[in-house]
């Protein structure tokens, strides 16, 4: 059984977000691309939280390498909570969005995420995926 | 006890236990959802000409080209289902669209409504090597209309990149920050709307388009063309005989806009008067001679009923005291002798200043006429209207004017929420505290909303003409971009108003229709400055009228009826009743010309 909390593209939690897609250049000379996904769940009247000390726990946001396929580093990606974040965000690092995300779009939280590749072959790579740790799902 | 489906965990169990022996052992299992939420990253590394819009896949140069599409619903590859075209359409300041086709076994049974809200990805990418390489977004949304012939085998979608309810979902201090030059305001916009309405309001106000990225980003586009074009094509990318040009009619071309915008507003008004009055001096008579003469004394109460009784507020008085010591009456040997008890209640004269408070209802006109000299001097006057009023907010004019003099003649101490500074001699006027949606500002912010309306207005009007081409399927091209074409015997350069990708999987054919919003009077790039926007100022509070001096008049001679009277000068007319003051303005709108030279 899954729960409710998912990616959108929008702040308003009216449209799912699939895949957060990017555009870099084989020469690593494209600038960065920042994207934002809105972590949140739309029907409110519940809570989220780590499942391994629901409210205890941070729910973080990692990056996870796949290893399979064309490949390029969980480096190639930073994660903050606001734009302005970004820059000082450790490449690779995992996000900590704290213990509880609320339901409903004043819940949602902002997941800022920069792309920027080094040089590196032409290609479709898929390797990388943002996950949150395991949540638990409860009514408020 | 939280209980996750998966993994482990510790459950506290309190057993009650009874008398009698029988244990009870309550359990509570609340069984929640559990998991985590992922998002998968797809990055596109790509050699710099495609992104930069120099090559294409779906044109590959000398060499035949290998494009495909590649379609996720709800990330899934069902690339392999679509057949026919797929149509991507993006339009400034409107929901991108997708139409595409999937082929659905026959016999297979589906709940085509549990299609409707499902996210639609599209790429294109170079497929020579059987998988993707260079792949760029052309679409990101949700099914919007799924549409299905029973036993055709085949299921239509019509996708919507979701625009109107990504705007609605914004907070309006959101849609502040994407429109950060929009200007708002009550009184020329509802403000009961929702987001979707506030931000169009907003928009109305700004020459700007706000739209959603291929990837589903919120942006805003200035309608202007950058100054050096994102993308620029030739006779060698554009397809034969695409090449079109659509002139606007001058009817559509709007140069000027009458704007005309009434505030009325009440004012507070005091009449300031100085009244003096000595009887030794007005007689020439000294006091003694006074005395002998018979005649009276002013009483002091009296001073202050005649002036009260005219309608007029004492604001200050200051008396001509009788004598404190013995005065000789002439020609006698008599004296007169003061006294203290009673002379205190008397005087020879006064100076008083008075006023009379009224409130007057003023209305300002402002006829603001937005224009761009350089479309009327080319096409000669193109003219629309617009109107817009605001009322100031305040209370009750009568019972402004009642508080105004009650406070004045002392009969209560609360002070009015207004009072007209008393200036002797002039009548003058005081601005009132009215509320904050309808007072100066209030005004001026609807005034300076009306003025950049009507300058995207004739901005707007002024980008009607199109050129229109098609080319080999470039998804970089985007109505966010400026784009240049030298092709056909046609110069241009200007924003993308729409752009439309086709790419059929039967006919292999990716083609890129793009249509540039062309601004142009002279064809050759001239820049039109325009004015600041800024609210005209309006009439001002102070002193206006010069007042006639009161007349006084005193029966105090012997065996006259000592009956002190006061006649001030009327209100004039024009300060009492409703001032309506029209205030004339001009707005030059300012117009960015592109680029449009067309060879015969």
């Amino acid at each position: 059984m899954s729960n409710s909390l998912a990616f959108f593209s929008d702040s308003g939690l009216t449209t799912p977000m699939t895949q957060l897609f990017a555009v870099q250049t084989n020469d690593g000379s494209a600038a960065a691309v920042d994207a934002v996904a809105y972590l949140g769940s739309p029907v409110s009247g519940t809570a989220f939280s780590a499942s391994s000390a629901p409210g205890v726990d941070p729910i973080m946001v990692s990056i996870v390498d796949a290893l399979t396929g064309l490949q390029i580093p969980s480096s190639s990606l930073r994660l903050a909570t606001s734009n302005g974040g970004l820059s000082g965000a450790t490449p690779g690092a995992a996000l900590n969005v704290g213990t509880v995300i609320n339901a409903g779009t004043a819940g949602a939280v902002a997941v800022h995420v920069r792309v920027d590749t080094a040089a590196t072959a032409a290609g479709l790579y898929q390797n990388l995926t943002l996950a949150t740790v395991n949540t638990v799902e409860e009514g408020v | 006890m939280t209980f996750p489906l998966a993994g482990s965990a510790l459950a506290d169990v309190d057993a009650i236990s009874s008398r009698v022996g029988q244990a009870f052992l309550p359990v509570k299992i609340s069984v929640v959802g559990y998991g985590a939420a992922q998002l998968p990253v797809r990055v596109s590394v790509v050699v710099p000409a495609i992104s930069e819009g120099g090559s294409t896949v779906a044109d590959a140069g000398t060499l035949g080209a290998v494009w495909g599409a590649v379609v996720r619903i709800d990330g899934a590859d069902v690339t392999s289902s679509v057949v026919g075209e797929i149509v991507v359409e993006a339009e400034e300041g409107a929901a991108r669209i997708a139409d595409l086709t999937l082929h659905i076994a026959s016999g297979t049974t589906i709940a085509v409504t549990s299609w409707i809200g499902r996210a639609v990805s599209i790429l294109i990418a170079d497929m020579i090597s059987g998988t993707p390489l260079n792949a760029l977004p052309l679409f990101n949304g949700v099914v919007d209309l799924p549409t299905i012939m029973p036993r055709s085998g085949l299921l239509s979608l019509r996708c919507t990149d979701n625009r109107q309810s990504v705007i609605s979902g914004l907070t309006k201090a959101q849609i502040d920050a994407l429109i950060p030059d929009g200007r708002y305001s009550s009184a020329v916009f509802d403000p009961g709307v929702g987001s979707l309405m506030y931000a169009n309001d907003r928009l109305s106000t700004v020459p700007a388009a706000l739209d959603l990225s291929p990837t589903g980003a919120l942006r805003l586009t200035q309608w202007a063309a950058k100054p050096v074009a994102d993308l620029s094509f030739d006779d060698s990318q554009v397809l034969d005989e695409s090449m079109a040009v659509d002139i606007a009619e001058r009817s559509q071309m709007i140069n000027r806009v009458d704007l005309t915008f009434g505030y009325r507003f009440p004012r507070v008004k005091a009449e300031g008067y100085e009244v003096n009055y000595n009887f030794l001096e007005l007689n020439h008579m000294g006091f003694g001679d006074w005395v002998k003469a018979g005649n009276s004394f002013i009483q002091r109460a009296a001073v202050v009923a005649a002036l009260e009784n005219s309608g007029g507020s004492v604001v200050s008085i200051t008396y001509i005291p009788l004598p404190t010591k013995a005065q000789k009456i002439p020609g006698t040997d008599g004296f007169w002798l003061p006294s203290p008890a009673t002379d205190g209640q008397l005087c020879l004269g006064f100076s008083a200043a008075v006023s009379f408070d009224y409130a007057q209802t003023t209305k300002e006109e402002h006829q603001i006429t937005v224009y761009n000299a350089a479309s009327i001097a080319a096409l000669g006057t193109v003219a629309t209207t617009m109107t817009g009023a605001l009322e100031g907010v305040y209370d009750d004019t009568v019972a402004v004017e009642q508080s105004i003099l009650l406070y004045r003649q002392h009969v209560t101490q609360i002070p009015p929420k207004n009072l007209a500074p008393v200036v002797v001699g002039f009548t003058n006027s005081a601005n009132t505290t009215l509320t904050a949606d309808s007072d100066r500002a209030a005004a001026n912010a609807a005034m300076e909303a009306l003025i950049a309306i009507a300058d995207v207005k004739i901005a707007e009007a002024h980008r009607q003409h199109r050129v229109s081409f098609d080319l080999p399927c470039s998804p970089v091209i985007d109505v966010d971009k400026t784009v240049s074409v030298v092709a056909d015997g046609v110069t241009a350069k200007g924003k993308v108003r729409r752009v439309k990708h086709r790419l059929d999987t039967d006919s292999g054919l990716a083609v890129s229709s793009v249509e540039l919003a062309i601004c142009s009077l002279t064809g050759t790039g001239l820049t039109h400055a325009g004015d600041a926007t800024v609210a005209p100022a309006g009439t001002e509070e102070g002193t206006s009228n010069e007042l006639d001096a009161p007349i006084v008049t005193w029966n105090g001679l012997y065996l006259q009826d000592n009956v002190l009277t006061v006649v001030f000068p009327g209100v004039v007319e024009a300060e009492r009743q409703n001032a309506q003051t029209i205030i004339e303005t001009m707005h030059a709108a300012p117009l960015v010309e592109d680029i449009l030279e067309i060879e015969t």
